[in-house]
């Protein structure tokens, strides 16, 4: 009951954001669009940032629930075109938080995923964990700073083909780099 | 100070935090040091003081109390409770507040007692609107009273989510505690649970509700309401030690006896040299607590129906939080009597 609770509040506010900006939505908009009164908001949320993050860790979690090896272009596509969907929350998530909470935010969720790549990588055993961290962190990077100047640049489907690019440049380059590190180990 | 003065400040202060919980044993006396240095001389001076005898006696029963914070309690719920205790109602709170005091020449409490009444009470609008009141003047610390508290999860369990920035507790029986209860407390993670104790066979009902609290690693206290008709019940060694292995660490004595006859008083003060458990006396610690706390000087009540009162024993009212502000029932006569230099004429003790 508790999901339900918080899933309408997260609809209402993402119709709420189709009209007017993060900054000027109040509890009171939230609660009165979805039916419930205050107190159940803030039984579930501290704020209406609380419930952003909430709606971006579900959407994410899903999207990235069951990636592997060979889906993970297919849903790299699935997340850009769901963000989309999204735009007027994503946009809006973007300038309501700082750079540095969205990158960390992202990040979160990118770091695992390229992790998972790079263990799958062949000779992904012989590389040290703080190597494997390093490759991940660049690889995270990338990503996060492709996808964020997308969103600052007002999120132009044309340009959401560098997402493909990207895909396919880390595909390749992800097994080169594990067997670089890998043999020998420390050498750089 | 200002506004990003006060995050640094915050900030200096979490990362204390962090390097005390990595070590806590060989840590704590750096950071004791350390507070010394930040925080104003006058502010908590004795308890600061005694806090220092406390952790340079490292086999004392009080040592022992304070190592179990870190193998008793949630790392989480721990560390939130010092942002919130520490930090916000103390550190960050006493200049807040003490401008608040001198500004509107008025007491600023350090704690509001808000009784929960879901039928005929204030509703969480009322209580959401009162508390942000409170935090503007330079209160950060809520204790929630009533009947069937625990039955009224939602309302206290939101407002506690919704000023992640306070302290709340809570005064209850324990009866309606259960796992999800418990569940939703550390989720907050700034609701300290307080058990009425009676002394008498009816404390066995405490087994539960403790049971709940320790397997959820949550901190909780006890509240002990006294009188002469009463107080033999409490004023003996093993009543202390069944508080202890029901893993209470704070018990709370409140009673407006006079000094002198009051028994439990006299136990206070002996099982306090010898007994992990930490034991503040309503009003008779004056010297702990700063004097009378009365008046909005530390403490004031508010009831169900929004009544400013000034003390736990004295429910004299002339203002009302439904109809006026917070700040202009401190202002009031009822409280104006409290706030002159010194002690306060006490009207609670009999």
């Amino acid at each position: 009951m508790s999901v339900q609770t918080e899933k309408a509040l997260a609809a209402s506010l993402k119709k709420l954001l189709t009209k007017k900006t993060l900054e000027k939505i109040t509890v009171k908009d939230i609660t009165d669009d979805c039916g419930v009164n205050r107190q159940t908001f803030y039984y579930h949320f501290h704020d209406v940032y609380d419930l952003v993050e909430w709606i971006l860790t579900e959407e994410l979690e899903e999207l990235t629930g069951e990636i592997d090896a060979e889906n993970w272009p297919e849903r790299m596509r699935r997340i850009m075109d769901r963000m989309m969907e999204d735009k007027s929350f994503v946009m809006n998530t973007y300038y309501s938080l700082t750079r540095r909470q969205l990158d960390q935010f992202l990040q979160k969720f990118i770091h695992p995923l390229i992790e998972a790549q790079l263990d799958r990588a062949k000779s992904g055993d012989a590389v040290l964990p703080e190597d494997k961290k390093f490759l991940a962190d660049m690889a995270t990077y990338a990503l996060v700073g492709i996808m964020t100047e997308w969103i600052a640049s007002g999120m132009k489907p044309e340009d959401s083909k560098v997402f493909g690019k990207v895909v396919y440049l880390l595909d390749g380059i992800l097994d080169f780099v594990v067997d670089k590190f890998a043999s020998p180990a420390g050498s750089y | 100070m200002s506004i990003v003065g006060n995050e640094i400040k915050r900030l200096g202060l979490m990362s204390m935090y962090e390097f005390l919980d990595k070590d806590p044993e060989e840590n704590l006396p750096k950071l004791v040091d350390w507070l010394d240095s930040y925080i104003h001389p006058d502010v908590l001076k004795v308890q600061r003081q005694l806090f220092r005898e406390i952790i340079e006696k490292k086999d004392s029963n009080w040592y022992q109390l304070l190592v179990s914070l870190w193998s008793d309690i949630d790392d989480d719920v721990r560390k939130t409770l010092f942002e919130n205790l520490i930090i916000n109602a103390n550190a960050l709170a006493a200049e807040t507040a003490e401008k608040s005091r001198r500004k509107y020449d008025c007491n600023i409490p350090w704690v509001i007692l808000i009784t929960l009444d879901k039928e005929h009470g204030l509703d969480f609008d009322a209580w959401d609107d009162v508390i942000e009141q409170a935090k503007s003047l330079g209160t950060f610390a809520f204790v929630f009273q009533g009947h069937n508290l625990l039955a009224n999860k939602e309302e206290m369990i939101a407002l506690c989510n919704k000023h992640a920035d306070c302290e709340f507790m809570v005064c209850t029986t324990g009866r309606y505690l259960d796992d999800d209860y418990a569940r939703q407390i550390l989720r907050v993670k700034n609701l300290i649970v307080a058990l009425n104790v009676t002394g008498t066979d009816a404390d066995r009902a405490l087994d539960r509700p403790t049971e709940i609290l320790r397997r959820f690693k949550l901190p909780y206290a006890a509240l002990i309401q006294y009188d002469r008709g009463n107080q033999e019940r409490f004023a003996t060694g093993s009543f202390f030690d069944c508080l202890i292995e029901h893993g209470v660490k704070m018990a709370f004595f409140l009673s407006s006896m006079p000094v002198e006859g009051d028994h439990v008083w006299e136990k206070i003060q002996e099982f306090r040299k010898t007994k992990p458990i930490m034991s503040i006396n309503f009003c008779k610690d004056r010297e702990l607590i700063g004097g009378c706390v009365a008046g909005g000087r530390y403490f004031c009540a508010i009831d169900a129906k929004g009544n400013l009162q000034p003390c736990f024993f004295v429910h004299d009212s002339d203002s009302n939080v439904c109809t006026d502000t917070l700040l202009h029932g401190l202002q009031s006569p009822v409280f104006q009597r409290y706030h002159v230099d010194g002690e306060p004429e006490c009207l609670a003790i009999k």
